[in-house]
């Protein structure tokens, strides 16, 4: 399933809109993206805002696995 | 004869390269056609190739290539170089000055609605101490609102090399040499004092991508898939023109402990010692008319720019000190000579690597030489580093048919003070036991005692190369 997800990432991202045979770096194109106007600049909050959400989201369900843990 | 494809050229499909009878062939697959058609319909190919920067290419006749496996679209020639070499091997002006070629032809590209699909420093060469682009197929189509997809290596290849330098004052060759595709931004990052990550340039070429890599690299982001396509020109334009103003100005960082890098200055000899040196190094190039010449050990290059003042066409300069290469290649800019001096430690040469070991050419798999000189050189290796005084004869008379290897002897002053902390193991280092392991490798031309602390200077010839 994580692999999955990966390949998922990787051709939304790169493979059908580059026509490259070079991977160019989620890094680098975000930083374009931020030179090139708010757009990149929205991209990045919505990145870091997602961060945040994923923390409190693992932080939850490591709870309650626990609690089932515990339950069994 | 069946074409040979060059174990370097297969990242890309839209193209290979062949050689055939010294001949170099650049194969145009179906998937490069389109492409290429377009790009040649500009005319920037052959505008930048009448300028020296970008290499010439001329489209010869596919029924050239008479191997049933090889179907190609188009088949283009380029003139052969005289040396291939690597940036592991260059110094931080040549790395630079590469640098800058790149954006300069990225920016002239994008006026002719064209776009380099990499940022590879191996698609640049040195043909003397100018830098010219190799890769034609790498050139395509700009795209409405795409990124510069050779960012990020454009960084590790070129950019992060040259801050290492710049910012740290630590040279790049060794790095570079071990990893092959540059140096990484987050390692490079990592290793930067905190204060200077705030610079504007470094905090967005950087800091930032490094940091964004991996904030990005486990999340789903979709909308960045539509975003690729919507950077305004006029950034990507500015983004060129910012790197290059930030690059023509970095520096390396100010070194002084350069083992070499005076030499020209200190005197090993005395003035009319020099004149005897010359005179030999000089009538030696006059009488076997090399047409290319290397020098390993070459310093600053005194005796390289004498060798083509002799008559030698090209000279390739091997040395290990970074401040003599620099002042090389600034005496080759400067006196306008076909004179390339890399990076090089005689114990370690660059070796076979890459992708299965054949895609970066060791030092010796690339040897051209009709001729070497070899001044103040052995001892470095026979007494620094230890090498057997015969293995190291037999490496050096096996690089060219013939050459001149300076001996030099342990009462030199330069040997004593090799040796003033160490035991002096080398019983064996003389100039008699010299002379013999090369008499017995190669016929000995002439010879001639070129100092009062008796450095002898040897011809060399060896018929059966």
């Amino acid at each position: 399933m994580k692999h999955a997800f990966f390949f998922i990432i990787f051709f939304v991202l790169f493979v059908e809109p580059a026509y490259s045979y070079l991977e160019p770096g989620t890094g680098s194109i975000l930083v374009q993206l931020i030179m090139g106007g708010m757009a990149g600049v929205l991209i990045v909050i919505k990145l870091y805002w997602n961060r945040v959400k994923s923390f409190f989201i693992k932080t939850n369900s490591n709870l309650e696995r626990d609690n089932t843990f515990r339950k069994e | 004869m069946s074409f040979t494809p060059d174990p370097a050229s297969f990242r890309d499909p839209a193209g290979r390269i062949f050689t055939k009878n010294k001949r170099v062939f650049r194969l145009v697959s179906a998937q490069g056609a389109q492409n290429y058609k377009i790009v040649r319909g500009t005319k920037f190919i052959s505008a930048m190739a009448g300028l020296n920067k970008i290499i010439e290419t001329l489209e010869v006749d596919p029924s050239i290539i008479d191997d049933p496996n090889l179907n190609p679209h188009y088949v283009l020639e380029h003139p052969r170089l005289p040396f291939i070499s690597y940036p592991y091997e260059w110094c931080f002006p040549m790395l630079k000055k590469a640098a800058l070629l790149h954006l300069e032809l990225q920016l002239q590209a994008l006026d002719e609605e064209l776009m380099f699909s990499d940022a590879s420093a191996y698609n640049i060469q040195f043909k003397g101490t100018r830098p010219i682009f190799i890769d034609s197929l790498s050139i395509q189509p700009y795209r409405e609102g795409q990124v510069w997809e050779g960012h990020r290596q454009f960084c590790e290849q070129f950019l992060n090399p040259l801050l290492l330098r710049s910012l740290i004052g630590v040279t790049h060759n060794a790095w570079y040499r071990g990893n092959l595709e540059g140096i990484p931004s987050d390692e490079l990052s990592k290793m930067l004092p905190w204060y200077k990550k705030f610079s504007r340039n470094l905090f967005l070429h950087v800091v930032l991508p490094s940091r964004l890599n991996n904030l990005a690299k486990n999340e789903k982001v979709d909308s960045l898939s539509s975003m690729i396509h919507k950077l305004p020109k006029k950034t990507l334009t500015k983004i060129f023109t910012q790197l290059s103003s930030w690059i023509s100005n970095l520096k390396p960082r100010s070194s002084s402990n350069s083992t070499w890098g005076d030499y020209g200055s200190i005197h090993c000899y005395e003035s009319d010692e020099v004149t005897e040196k010359q005179n030999f190094v000089s009538s030696f190039i006059q009488k076997t008319k090399p047409e290319t010449v290397w020098d390993i050990g070459c310093n600053t290059g005194e005796y390289s720019e004498l060798a083509l003042k002799s008559g030698a066409h090209h000279v390739i300069g091997f040395d290990y000190d970074q401040i003599a290469l620099e002042k090389s290649f600034e005496r080759a800019e400067k006196n306008g000579l076909n004179f390339l001096p890399l990076f090089f430690d005689g114990a370690n040469p660059s070796p076979d690597q890459g992708w299965n070991c054949k895609e970066r050419k060791s030092f010796l798999r690339r040897k051209n030489a009709d001729a070497i000189l070899a001044l103040a050189f052995e001892h470095h290796l026979a007494i620094g580093r230890n090498i057997p005084l015969d293995q190291l004869i037999d490496w050096l008379v096996n690089i060219a048919p013939c050459g001149v290897i300076e001996f030099v002897p342990k009462e030199d002053p330069n040997l004593k003070l090799m040796l003033r902390l160490r035991e002096d193991i080398f019983d064996d280092y003389s100039d008699d036991s010299f002379r013999n392991i090369l008499k017995q490798k190669c016929r000995i031309i002439s010879s001639k005692i070129i100092s009062k602390t008796n450095r002898v200077l040897y011809w060399f010839e060896k018929p059966a190369f």
